[in-house]
């Protein structure tokens, strides 16, 4: 009888520490596949909302073009009732731009930026109360004209360089759309880039509507037809100065 | 033996569940990892307008000499076949937009079927696939906006 009842205690024992160790697997399973879901999850969201982010700086590249191609920069100092700001290097001018799919406005709201006025902005650094970052993932009531609320916020800043060269930089926020994958909250990722006016073709950045456009050096004026239609072209391997 | 029987089929349970969620997270992140490779190689690409050109607009076709950005116009609706991954299939859809030109700055973006006058284009890239023993396929959509800085 004692034989039988030391066997048994022993197998006991044997099944309680197999059930801790099967329990402890089980455990260690269930952890890892629920880090695995979570990163999977975390690198379609954040893949999703990088491309948005990216989206948001050309998407604003294209907005500002549009004028440096007329010959009429978006600047404060053509649209001073536009920008905020007052130029200094504290507190450099700034338009905020809003977006939602293929559409870009002037967030004219009064959300993220006050336009003509050098104070309050949405800062687009960090986080917390009424910055950038919080206006996208909780987005206010207010209507900016996009069909719904925005999905990528661009700060875009104007910097002199000399005289009147200048160049935009420009900050893109964006947070998930609709297809949301993120276990904790939309995420939000930034990005920054420089947008340099540049001229492959004098006519096309600010040249239009000029009185004269002179060529010093060696160059040549002609026509050429390189997208279908025909275009006046200037090359030169000298300098181009326009009044 | 009851409780451990009982555990032992959780931890068989478990394992297979976690081998089935691992397996389609993989899958997941192949899809992204395909997504986001299309959506690179279209808007890495210079003759991006003239090589994703819609063929219903304008006869954009020309030689192809050196100095000519539109060429070769396709659809702007096109199926992505991954190599070797014959599981997955895609779709790339390009729309081009266009920022009215009256205000400055503009007021207005409005889809646009010249593309040469395009301003920006809207790229996606839809990858989808069917999981393991399912009907429903799954689906990963990247998009972005792009501004061809060729002129």
């Amino acid at each position: 009888m004692r034989v039988t009842a030391t066997r048994r205690g022993t197998a006991l024992i044997q099944v309680l520490v197999l059930v801790m160790i099967a329990s402890g697997v089980l455990l260690v399973v269930l952890n890892s596949t629920g880090v695995l879901y979570t990163q999977t999850k975390s690198t379609t969201e954040s893949s999703i909302v990088r491309n948005e982010s990216r989206g948001g700086v050309h998407a604003a590249a294209a907005f500002l073009s549009k004028d440096l191609r007329k010959g009429t920069a978006f600047t404060p100092i053509d649209n001073p009732a536009l920008w905020a700001g007052d130029g200094s290097p504290a507190n450099p001018y700034y338009v905020v731009l809003v977006g939602r799919g293929p559409n870009l406005l002037l967030d004219t709201t009064g959300t993220y930026y006050t336009p003509g006025a050098g104070g309050a902005v949405a800062d687009f650094a960090t986080g917390g109360a009424g910055s950038a970052r919080a206006l996208l993932t909780t987005p206010p009531a207010v209507d900016f004209g996009l069909g719904g609320d925005p999905e990528f916020a661009v700060r875009v800043e104007y910097k002199v360089i000399s005289g009147t060269d200048f160049y935009y930089e420009v900050t893109s926020l964006a947070r998930a759309s609709n297809q949301n994958h993120a276990s904790r909250g939309p995420m939000v990722l930034s990005m920054q880039a420089a947008l340099v006016p540049e001229a492959p073709q004098p006519w096309e950045f600010g040249m239009a509507g000029l009185n004269q456009v002179q060529v010093t050096g060696n160059g040549t004026l002609g026509m050429i037809d390189t997208d279908g239609k025909i275009n006046t072209a200037v090359a030169t391997n000298g300098s181009i100065s326009k009044n | 033996m009851g409780i451990l029987t009982v555990v032992l089929v959780g931890l068989a349970v478990a394992m297979t569940n976690a081998v089935t969620v691992n397996r389609l997270m993989k899958e997941q992140a192949d899809a992204v990892t395909f997504a986001e490779g299309a959506l690179s190689y279209v808007v890495s690409n210079k003759d991006f307008r003239g090589t994703y050109a819609d063929v219903n607009v304008v006869a954009l076709a020309k030689s192809g000499a050196a100095n000519n950005v539109w060429q070769l116009p396709f659809t702007s609706q096109r199926s992505l076949e991954f190599a070797n991954y014959t599981a997955y299939t895609g779709d790339l859809t390009i729309i081009p937009y266009q920022f009215d030109d009256t205000n400055t700055p503009p007021t207005a973006v409005a889809q646009t079927a010249d593309w040469l006058a395009a301003d920006s284009f809207e790229v996606q890239v839809t990858v989808s696939w069917f999981p393991n023993g399912s009907t429903i396929a799954k689906t990963i959509v990247l998009r972005t906006q792009y501004f061809p800085q060729t002129p």
